[in-house]
């Protein structure tokens, strides 16, 4: 299985020009400078921004096609995307945050809570469940974040600059975590990053960004070799 | 950061500034503080305990909550439109929407007439098919009050909605968000506060309006006649009511306004020493 991406996508005076085939179960970092199209790529997997010609294909299924208007909705995509910052709701509690996903789909509070126990425990979070996002550190936000992405069960997970914004003991910390998270997941897995020591730590592939082309795709193995 | 907090707190305020905001607040201040000279003072309880005082009061209070209900109702989805929406002609809308604030109130009661009286372009189907007309009624007084308030709220909410972040909308759309769920969940309570100081306008408009219910609602003591159109035409009878009720409507009115928190009104800093 695999997820496809052949697209180009158009914003303002900047293109976005990609052909990537991603496979399952193997952890992809995005490198490259701002401005390279890194997040507008995650975007369009998770439908926030459609293409302008191209096809975006998840196992067999077209969730983006331009040419014959078939576009999936955000709702409707079975991916998880832990944006830049954590993005935490802040007028809810750190538990409504991890449960939104499936507050939206009807799940009433305290069953989705259940759900979502697995979850909390892996990432430690009982202790912070009442707690409002802005008491939380750099790294607790992170966790949220990541555990409100997965709580509807994706088939990919997309983080961008998950690293972003912590400090570098704790950016050692939640690597290591982060590597664990990413190992437990079972579907597709892209990190976004414009810090090479993380994709070295955390990816088997680096795809690297430039003015929206691919400048550089291969192995972790071939990218240090390259370095 | 914590040295360039000390040093925009060891700014001189300008004078000629200062000067001038005094000479405003004088303004201001005057016309109270003259009523205040003047009020009769020791028959200020006996006239506001008349009972056709506390039936308008009453009736206000009334009327001004249901015309900020309505105006709530209406005047959010219609901000939520203004801010996120992306059609031909906003900008007239906006103007549409916001014209009753510069309006004269009379003005106002005139289109009122025209639209929704009894001979008026929609008015005339209500009372030919259900005998119902909105004019020199109660609900002809909570119409003229939300036409009146509503441009408070809609401008005070749409400003606030612009506010809020549009990536946090995106993110509850990839967590199955549907819109009706995104706007309840996260836009709305997001921009609670812009919402809420313009209910608190809306309503202080809606209570002290006078031209536009007159006009419209007519003058019918119990049925129509407001606070303000009771004070209006003591000024005639007794002046010394008149400047009772018009005490008794500052005293709610400062109240509302002073409630207003800065944080509503867009202000966080601690600002200059003065």
């Amino acid at each position: 299985m695999t997820l496809d991406t052949r697209f180009v996508l158009t914003r303002g005076s900047f293109e976005l020009n990609v052909d990537l085939s991603f496979n399952e179960g193997e952890v992809v970092a995005i490198m490259g400078p701002n401005g390279s199209g890194k997040s507008t790529f995650l975007h369009a997997i998770a439908g926030l921004l459609p293409v302008t010609s191209g096809t975006l294909v998840l196992d067999g299924e077209k969730l983006d096609d331009a040419s014959t208007d078939i576009f999936v909705d955000p709702t409707q995509r079975t991916v998880g995307l832990v944006f830049q910052g954590g993005l935490l709701f802040e007028t809810m509690s750190v538990l409504d945050n991890i449960v939104f996903g499936l507050r939206a789909r009807k799940i009433k509070r305290t069953e989705a809570t259940d759900q979502a126990q697995t979850l909390i425990n892996q990432f430690g979070l009982t202790e912070l469940l009442q707690r409002q996002p802005r008491e939380l550190s750099g790294g607790q936000s992170q966790r949220v974040a990541i555990a409100r992405a997965l709580v509807t069960q994706p088939k990919v997970l997309l983080l961008d600059e998950p690293m972003s914004g912590l400090d570098t003991a704790t950016r050692q910390l939640i690597r290591e975590e982060f590597r664990e998270v990413l190992a437990g997941f079972a579907g597709y897995r892209i990190l976004v990053t414009h810090d090479s020591e993380d994709a070295l730590a955390m990816a088997d592939r680096i795809i690297e960004l430039d003015h929206g082309k691919v400048v550089w795709d291969g192995s972790v193995t071939d990218y240090q070799g390259k370095v | 950061m914590n040295r360039q907090r000390q040093r925009i707190g060891a700014t001189k305020a300008p004078l000629l500034v200062i000067g001038f905001a005094v000479i405003a607040v004088a303004f201001f201040a005057l016309p109270f503080i003259g009523l205040l000279w003047k009020a009769p003072w020791s028959d200020v309880p006996k006239i506001l305990s008349k009972p056709e005082v506390r039936t308008a009061l009453w009736l206000s209070l009334r009327t001004s909550l249901a015309a900020t209900f309505l105006a709530t109702l209406f005047g959010v989805p219609l901000a939520w439109v203004l801010a996120r929406g992306n059609f031909p002609y906003r900008r007239i809308v906006r103007a549409l929407a916001t014209i009753s604030m510069v309006l004269p109130p009379v003005v106002g009661g005139i289109t009122l007439l025209n639209a929704f009286g009894r001979r008026g372009l929609v008015g005339h189907l209500f009372d030919d098919w259900f005998g119902f007309q909105l004019t020199f009624t109660i609900w002809g007084v909570i119409v003229a009050q939300t036409f009146v308030a509503m441009p408070f709220l809609v401008l005070a909410a749409e400003s606030a909605i612009q506010q809020v972040d549009p990536r946090h909308e995106g993110a509850a759309r990839t967590l199955g968000g549907n819109p009706w769920y995104v706007f309840r969940r996260i836009t709305l309570p997001a921009a609670r506060s812009g919402v809420a100081a313009g209910m608190v306008l809306a309503w202080a408009r809606a209570f002290g309006e006078f031209g536009a219910t007159i006009t419209f609602a007519g003058n019918f003591p119990g049925k129509t006649q407001t606070i303000s159109i009771a004070t209006y035409l003591a000024l005639d009878v007794d002046p010394r009511d008149s400047s009772a009720l018009s005490i008794l409507m500052i005293v709610v009115s400062f109240a509302v306004l002073i409630s207003l928190r800065d944080r509503w009104l867009g202000r966080s800093d601690q600002g200059l020493p003065l």
